[in-house]
């Protein structure tokens, strides 16, 4: 018991919470130099394995190309989290034991503090001093015949407490996140139904204790809309969808940027990525058919086409696309529609280089290719996150402390009378120290004036 | 009256704003460099003429773009030396001896609007995910974080100034060097508030946007990483009782990585903030 006592006692010791907050600052610091595998792709590592297999396998084993999912960064924050706890205890405690927080005694009070007296020619009525102090917004706490305690801020000493307690709730909230959050992105075409199933998403992000995101139900995109600036910024995106749920019954719901759906405990983003999507069907000689769907990423501006590569499948055919939605080359909007298709087989093998519009179909070594049609498609992003409500609440707790800290700073102030003078003021305060001496010197000198009435 | 024609006369009041700005750095300057008191005053007039000339080129950029100047490193940083100046002309009027502080303000404002005015200053639409209170409120604190803590970084910078050759009779004038130590504490305090309010209201706007909090995106880190040393000070302050010189120079590390991350780090590397800034 008294050594699981010592370890926390170690663990909230100043010097080792600021040890803490700078092993943090240096692996966030970490995180920013060396590349991370979220932020860069499997191939970018591949290459840097073969470059310089040594400080890669130095990098891959201290996990600081993932930083924030390794083990020792994970360690860190739970060692925060314990001492953040720890502290949080044992400051309710000692604030509540803390009955008396304005002492008479002055062992309390800094002997620095001390001044001399204010010689007075009438008396100055307690009643008349706690009107005085009160004007300044101080509130007595404690009196005697001849002493009176004042305080201001009391609430300050509940500061630290909030503050931490919402720092603890957002490292909570951080680690239920990283234990059960479900993400999923998948891109939509304007008809098509995303089942909702795991296995159809396109990028999942899953907590470390789940397996699997089923959304439990259907999402149906029906219109895709977008408005740009004169500038070329997208002015507005929105997905008009159905929702489909297990029973079959459909809900019309639009989502827009900043304004997700919320529907079944899973909220839907509508995410920056989204484009055009073109439809081919390839009929073979032997009569049987491919239709696949190309989907094109939207370019910065409307002078450049919608761009796309990828493989034909079940062909040895890549195709690279250049698309623009109006042959004036002008536009985002879909007009008259004009597509430039190369088709490769293997690398250099060019077996088609022209330009076709929807309808056409062209001849690739006796294989019949359709442009068939042309539709938009919509990225959306689904996402349940148990920890975002206690999140939430840390945030508002942490600056509602960090605020009572550092804005209202405690201070107590001393004045003891002896017969008609005030013989010392003293006080004390745990910021700001000087702006709290010039203070009472203020009011010191106001006393004096108030004595000489 | 058409947007370019706007934008001419906007960006020509920005220009003269910055020529006041420059003659009360000059004086500022001055006032410190030869501890010359009677300087102090046309300094302050002339911050405050640009101020009124800023306000104005502000005024009408936010009357043509129907919108904050929130968009664009041409409007942040015109927004944010705004705020600066603002925020120092307040603490000099409610702190009369913190005055020569604008030592510091004037020319750090100045010179973020000089950098903004060889930006783009091409008016743009609002994207959507720019639509909304929490973007307002993020980048209204950052501004004011900002603010406090130039004017910390001023306190700072007296402070050191005031330990070295305090026995002028300048420097006899500013407040005690103590006194310059707890207002700058006090202002870095209020900066970290600031910061705090600035980091939350952008992790909610990105939940609300990108349904995610936090996504460790390089600029966030920075902030991140900012947040964390100004936490360090304000900590070394309460429990290592750290004050003075030693606190003065901490301080002034955290502004030149504050001001990295703010500044320099959208442009260095590919961020989310970067599409906007």
């Amino acid at each position: 018991m008294k050594i699981i006592e010592r370890f926390f006692k170690t663990i909230t010791k100043p010097k080792f919470v600021i040890t803490l907050i700078i092993l943090t600052l240096i692996a966030t610091f970490i995180g920013v130099i060396v590349p991370q595998v979220s932020d860069k792709s499997p191939s970018y590592f591949e290459e840097w394995k073969l470059t310089s297999p040594n400080t890669f396998y130095i990098v891959n084993l201290l996990q600081l190309n993932r930083v924030y999912t390794s083990v020792w960064f994970l360690s860190l924050v739970f060692i925060i989290m314990l001492s953040l706890g720890y502290s949080l205890y044992s400051q309710v405690r000692r604030n509540l034991k803390r009955k008396d927080f304005a002492p008479l005694l002055s062992s309390h009070w800094p002997a620095a503090a001390d001044w001399d007296s204010i010689e007075t020619k009438t008396v100055i009525e307690q009643e008349s001093l706690i009107r005085f102090m009160r004007r300044r917004r101080y509130f007595l706490k404690n009196r005697s015949d001849d002493i009176l305690v004042f305080s201001k801020n009391s609430i300050n000493r509940w500061g630290g407490v909030i503050f931490h307690s919402g720092l603890f709730l957002i490292i909570i909230a951080a680690l239920i996140g990283l234990a059960f959050q479900k993400r999923g992105f998948v891109q939509v075409m304007e008809g098509e139904v995303f089942s909702g199933i795991h296995d159809d998403f396109l990028v999942k992000e899953l907590g470390v204790f789940q397996k699997r995101f089923d959304v439990g139900f259907k999402t149906q995109l029906y219109k895709f809309n977008h408005e740009y600036w004169e500038t070329d910024q997208i002015k507005d995106i929105s997905s008009s969808v159905n929702i489909i749920d297990k029973d079959g019954k459909t809900k019309e719901k639009t989502i827009n940027v900043n304004s997700p759906l919320k529907y079944n405990g899973i909220n839907i983003y509508q995410s920056f990525d989204y484009g055009y999507a073109l439809t081919f069907i390839l009929k073979r000689p032997d009569g049987s058919e491919t239709v696949t769907h190309f989907l094109l990423d939207r370019p910065d501006r409307r002078t450049k086409p919608f761009i796309g590569s990828s493989d034909f499948p079940r062909t040895p055919y890549i195709f690279k696309m250049k698309f623009y939605s109006d042959i004036s080359m002008n536009s985002f909007r879909l007009g008259k529609p004009i597509l430039y298709l190369q088709v490769l087989k293997g690398v250099n093998n060019i077996v088609f280089d022209g330009l076709i519009i929807p309808g056409n179909m062209i001849n690739i070594e006796g294989n019949l290719v359709k442009f068939f049609n042309i539709s938009h498609w919509s990225g959306l992003i689904f996402a349940k996150d148990i920890g975002i409500v206690i999140v939430y609440a840390g945030f508002i707790i942490a600056v509602t402390g960090i605020i009572i800290i550092y804005m209202l700073p405690y201070k107590e102030i001393r004045l003891t009378r002896v017969g008609d003078s005030i013989t010392s003021i003293h006080g004390t305060t745990k910021r700001y120290h000087a702006i709290f001496e010039e203070e009472m010197n203020n009011i010191k000198a106001e006393l004096g004036v108030k004595a000489d009435e | 009256m058409n947007d370019l024609s706007i934008l001419k006369y906007e960006v020509v009041l920005h220009w003269i704003a910055v020529g006041f700005y420059i003659l009360s750095t000059v004086f500022f300057a001055y006032s410190v460099s030869f501890q010359k008191e009677r300087t102090i005053k046309p300094a302050m007039l002339f911050t405050l003429i640009g101020l009124l000339f800023h306000s104005i080129a502000l005024g009408i950029r936010w009357l043509s773009t129907g919108h904050g100047p929130y968009l664009m490193k041409y409007e942040i940083l015109s927004s944010n030396a705004w705020v600066v100046m603002v925020m120092f002309l307040i603490v000099a009027w409610r702190y009369p001896r913190l005055r020569p502080t604008g030592v510091v303000a004037v020319p750090l404002s100045f010179l973020m609007m000089t950098i903004g005015l060889f930006m783009n200053p091409e008016i743009k639409g609002l994207p959507p995910s720019l639509k909304g209170v929490w973007l307002v409120i993020h980048v209204t604190f950052n501004h004011l974080a900002v603010g406090a803590l130039i004017i910390a970084l001023g306190a700072a910078v007296l402070y050191l100034l005031k330990e070295k050759k305090g026995d002028t009779e300048f420097f006899k004038k500013l407040p005690p060097v103590d006194v310059l130590d707890a207002y700058s504490y006090k202002f870095a305090g209020f900066g970290f508030i600031f910061w705090s309010i600035t980091i939350v209201a952008g992790a909610i706007w990105a939940n609300q946007a990108w349904g995610r909090y936090w996504g460790w995106d390089p600029v966030e880190t920075w902030s991140l990483i900012t947040w964390l040393l100004y936490g360090l000070y304000l900590h070394s302050r309460l429990f290592l009782k750290w004050k003075g010189k030693k606190s003065a120079w901490m301080l002034v590390l955290c502004f030149i990585l504050s001001i990295l991350s703010i500044y320099f780090i959208p442009f260095m590397v590919k961020s989310l903030h970067s599409a906007y800034f």
